[in-house]
């Protein structure tokens, strides 16, 4: 009874917090406190409630991302959390606090997938572009495009042939770079923009070989697998596993990231 | 009689007369279970001579029928000279389970020597009669009939048939189910051979089997029977659904009297295998509610955990007993999952048994013994233990608990082994769960969603404007850098190659004797040469800026002095052409030696 009390008056809160939330920096550090709170107190369905207030205000962060799905994980929503750690991971991927908790709610996901043998470069190319800001890599090609101009610039009108030979090497090292640094600008917004990946909502979905209801059905997988978006159809999306199977399933039982 | 003899003779009797003073029990043999209605021989044997002062006690439950049936042995035994003597006298007495219950079995008491010497207390359980064999039974009708399995066989005659008797036919996993095989027959038999049946699925604890086959009167539908005891046991069902109990088999001979006089009687032997029904129990699985803590407990069970010590040195054992209490599953408890502390070496538990099995299960308790070694000082939570317990009467769970024991692990003696090996001493560290990282408390970093700048027309277009504004200049200034830079560096590296050909034009001119066109020849290779080397416009082209030049390139003051020589010399040659020929080759040699050591030097 005394929970139940507790629940309503949390809930109540809730409610209350949320309508007088203006965008007002201090109203939300107070909604933090008291999540905060009532994470400690196991009150995770009303702390759940009170991050996405905060999200649905626009705001990003990947501590926020995090504390959710921590959350959802407390109230064993394995989808739920697996998909807020990814999109947390995704944000910051050199946090280790993400993986750890990510690969503890990934145990608890049943479906084992067959990878497919990446190479190398897909293995190490997302830390390298990860490294650093989408617009971090953008001024920093900039930068180096500027270095590539004034070198083409300095290479025709020096006398020396040495700093022709210098000017020569550089233009090219940095025009480079600024290919390069273009390219890494652009993954790292893909990514975090238009995300391919999405994660099964559904507690047990079957994915079919054709957007059809009556189509046949290709394999069963539970809440929590991530899956690669290839094409939609309508209500349908064609998804691809990390075996490289590819099937249909309808658009609301899956979550982009 | 000789002395010795006589010493000898009184220690013996004296001694005999010592031990027989104490030392003396009443002991007791008595079934543990029986049915209602059965009749219950209980053996008193004492082995002194209880005169005519031995009584038994009357007890509620059991009613007592017939005379006791008295016997006394006596045996005397002579080893190796040594002569031992063992008086038993034993008193039957026979009582009749009226009611269903646990009774104490009737005390029996004897004065010896003005000492009251009494028989230990010992239970005995009177269960639910298998066969309508009482008397009210036979009253209450042919319904109550129905209720139990049909006791004959059709297959095998009226006369002689086994039964399983179950006490339940619906039981939950782990449910005591008490079972009892017996015969009943209305002749005499030999018994060939039998076998039991089979309880897959079931542990099972036999309570009592005995040795040899014991006749009891009993009476089903009205007839008299002989029923004959093969095994008592208590099954606990191990998995749900429907489990079968397959028949008791019976190989036996059956011996009828044949004839219809006295004088003409005679025994025919009938061989029959008789056998059972199969029995179907069906267990039931577990209802909602079971947690983690479950481990198949099922009963009322109270448990307790302590330790003997609270305070303790390093490196000393602690006992810590940890006691399941009660009535139920007992034989089948696993030992419990305690999380000690990480610290504690912690040795597999010693189980001590001490219960015994009746219908209801197993009563009593069972201990799991622990050995812990804590390894360190400080202070130890041995955590609290609980375990769920499924009772079968109200059909929940019920959680219970054993305390958490606090333990203070002092300083203990430092061993040598410590001390000297320290470095490579250390210990593996364990996790006890998983690391799941807690929230983040402190500044969430929140920000809005960032604008990219990368799928900015403006950004890009910067690309764009840069390309062309470094494309505009180059085209306003693509004369200074025909000027200063393709131009000159072709010139530069064309000199000697043009001056090679001049010079060999000017070799020519000089083997025809054509003067004016030789000394032409030899100021354009040098003039040329020098020009495009040094890049020095035409207009500049005097003596002085060609020594200038030079001093500043490093060239040797030799070459520079030849250098001006040979202009000298040509200007002369133009307007004073008579010169030997030698002067004219030595011009030649000179001209070259000195574009090769420009050649060298720049």
């Amino acid at each position: 009874m005394y929970k139940r009390m507790k629940t309503l008056y949390s809930i109540v809160f809730v409610i209350l917090s949320i309508t007088f939330v203006n965008a007002n920096n201090q109203l939300n550090d107070s909604i933090i406190q008291n999540a905060q709170r009532l994470y400690k107190a196991q009150q995770y369905d009303s702390v759940i409630v009170l991050y996405k207030s905060l999200i649905s205000q626009g705001l990003v962060s990947d501590k926020l991302y995090f504390n959710l799905a921590n959350a959802y994980y407390k109230q064993r929503e394995i989808a739920q959390a697996i998909l807020w750690y990814e999109r947390a991971y995704v944000l910051n991927p050199y946090n280790e606090d993400i993986k750890n908790n990510l690969a503890i709610v990934q145990a608890l996901q049943p479906d084992k997938v067959e990878q497919i043998q990446q190479s190398m470069l897909q293995l190490w190319y997302p830390y390298v572009y990860r490294f650093c800001n989408s617009n971090t890599w953008a001024v920093l090609s900039l930068v180096f495009f500027i270095g590539f101009i004034v070198c083409v610039l300095w290479f025709l009108f020096t006398k020396q042939r040495v700093y022709k030979k210098v000017s020569f090497f550089i233009a090219l090292g940095s025009l480079g770079f600024a290919i390069i640094t273009y390219i890494n600008a652009s993954y790292r917004y893909n990514e975090l923009v238009k995300n391919q990946y999405a994660i099964v909502m559904e507690s047990s979905l079957r994915i079919l070989t054709e957007p059809n209801e009556n189509a046949k059905e290709l394999v069963v997988v539970h809440g929590g697998l991530r899956v690669k978006i290839e094409k939609k159809n309508g209500d349908w999306v064609s998804i691809r596993l990390s075996d490289g199977k590819v099937g249909w399933v309808q658009h609301f039982a899956i979550e982009k990231i | 009689m000789k002395p010795i003899q006589c010493i000898v003779i009184c220690l013996f009797v004296s001694s005999f007369c010592f031990f027989s003073a104490i030392g003396q029990t009443i002991t007791v043999q008595a079934p543990k279970v029986v049915e209602e209605g059965e009749f219950v021989h209980i053996t008193y044997s004492i082995n002194v001579r209880p005169g005519d002062n031995f009584k038994v006690s009357t007890v509620d439950g059991l009613q007592a029928s017939g005379r006791p049936q008295t016997s006394t042995s006596n045996s005397i035994q002579i080893i190796n000279g040594k002569t031992t003597s063992e008086y038993t006298y034993s008193e039957t007495h026979q009582f009749r389970a009226i009611r269903k219950g646990v009774f104490k079995i009737p005390i029996a008491s004897v004065v010896i020597d003005g000492k009251t010497i009494s028989s230990k207390t010992q239970e005995i359980e009177v269960v639910a009669a298998s066969s309508n064999n009482s008397a009210q039974r036979q009253s209450s009708g042919a319904a109550a009939q129905q209720a139990y399995q049909d006791p004959t066989p059709s297959s095998a005659g009226t006369d002689v048939f086994a039964r399983v008797y179950t006490n339940k036919q619906t039981a939950y996993i782990g449910e005591p189910i008490y079972v009892s095989i017996k015969l009943y027959t209305q002749k005499n038999f030999n018994i060939n051979t039998h076998t039991f049946p089979e309880f897959t699925g079931f542990y099972k604890k036999i309570i009592e089997q005995p040795q040899e086959l014991k006749f009891e009167r009993e009476v089903i539908d009205g007839k008299e029977y002989y029923s004959v005891l093969f095994q008592r046991l208590v099954l606990f069902p191990q998995k749900s659904g429907k489990l079968t109990i397959t028949p008791f088999k019976l190989d036996c001979n059956v011996i009828t009297q044949v004839g219809n006089s006295f004088w003409n009687m005679y025994n025919k032997q009938e061989r029959r295998i008789i056998e059972s029904k199969p029995v179907y129990i069906q267990v039931l699985p577990f209802p909602q509610g079971k947690t983690s803590d479950f481990n198949g407990a099922v009963g009322e069970f109270s448990i307790t955990a302590k330790t003997d010590v609270q305070t303790i040195p390093a490196n000393e054992a602690i006992t810590y007993k940890f006691t399941i209490q009660g009535i139920g599953n007992l034989a089948l408890l696993q030992k419990p999952t305690i999380d000690f502390p990480k610290d504690f070496e912690v040795y597999e538990p010693k189980i001590i048994d001490s219960y015994t099995t009746t219908t209801m299960g197993d009563k009593g308790s069972k201990t799991f013994e622990y050995v812990v070694i804590p390894r360190h000082e400080g202070n130890f939570t041995i955590p609290q233990v609980v375990m769920q317990v499924f009772n079968t009467e109200t059909k929940t769970f019920k959680t219970i608990t054993a305390d958490a024991i606090q333990i203070a692990v002092t300083k203990g003696a430092v061993t040598n082994q410590v001390t000297t090996n320290f470095g490579t001493n250390k210990e593996q560290i364990q996790y006890s769960a998983d690391d799941f990282r807690y929230i983040y408390t402190d500044d969430l970093q929140l920000h809005s969603i960032s604008s990219y700048v990368i799928i900015n027309p403006w950004f890009n277009g910067l690309f764009v404007i840069l390309v062309l504004g470094a494309a505009v200049y180059i085209f306003v200034a693509r004369k200074r850098i025909e000027l200063y830079s393709n131009v000159t560096l072709l010139k530069q590296k064309q000199a000697a190659k043009v001056s090679k050909a001049y010079l060999k034009q000017a070799r020519e001119f000089l083997n025809q004797g054509n003067d004016a066109a030789y000394y032409e020849a030899i100021s354009k290779a040098l003039f040329g040469y020098i020009g495009n080397k040094l890049s020095i416009p035409m207009t500049d082209f005097t003596v002085e800026t060609i020594a200038d030049t030079l001093h500043k390139k490093q060239v040797p003051e030799i070459i520079i002095q030849t250098c001006i020589e040979i202009v000298n010399q040509c200007e002369m040659a133009r307007y004073a052409p008579i010169q030997s020929i030698e002067d004219k080759e030595q011009l030649f040699t000179k001209t070259s030696q000195v574009i090769q050591g420009i050649e060298q030097n720049v």
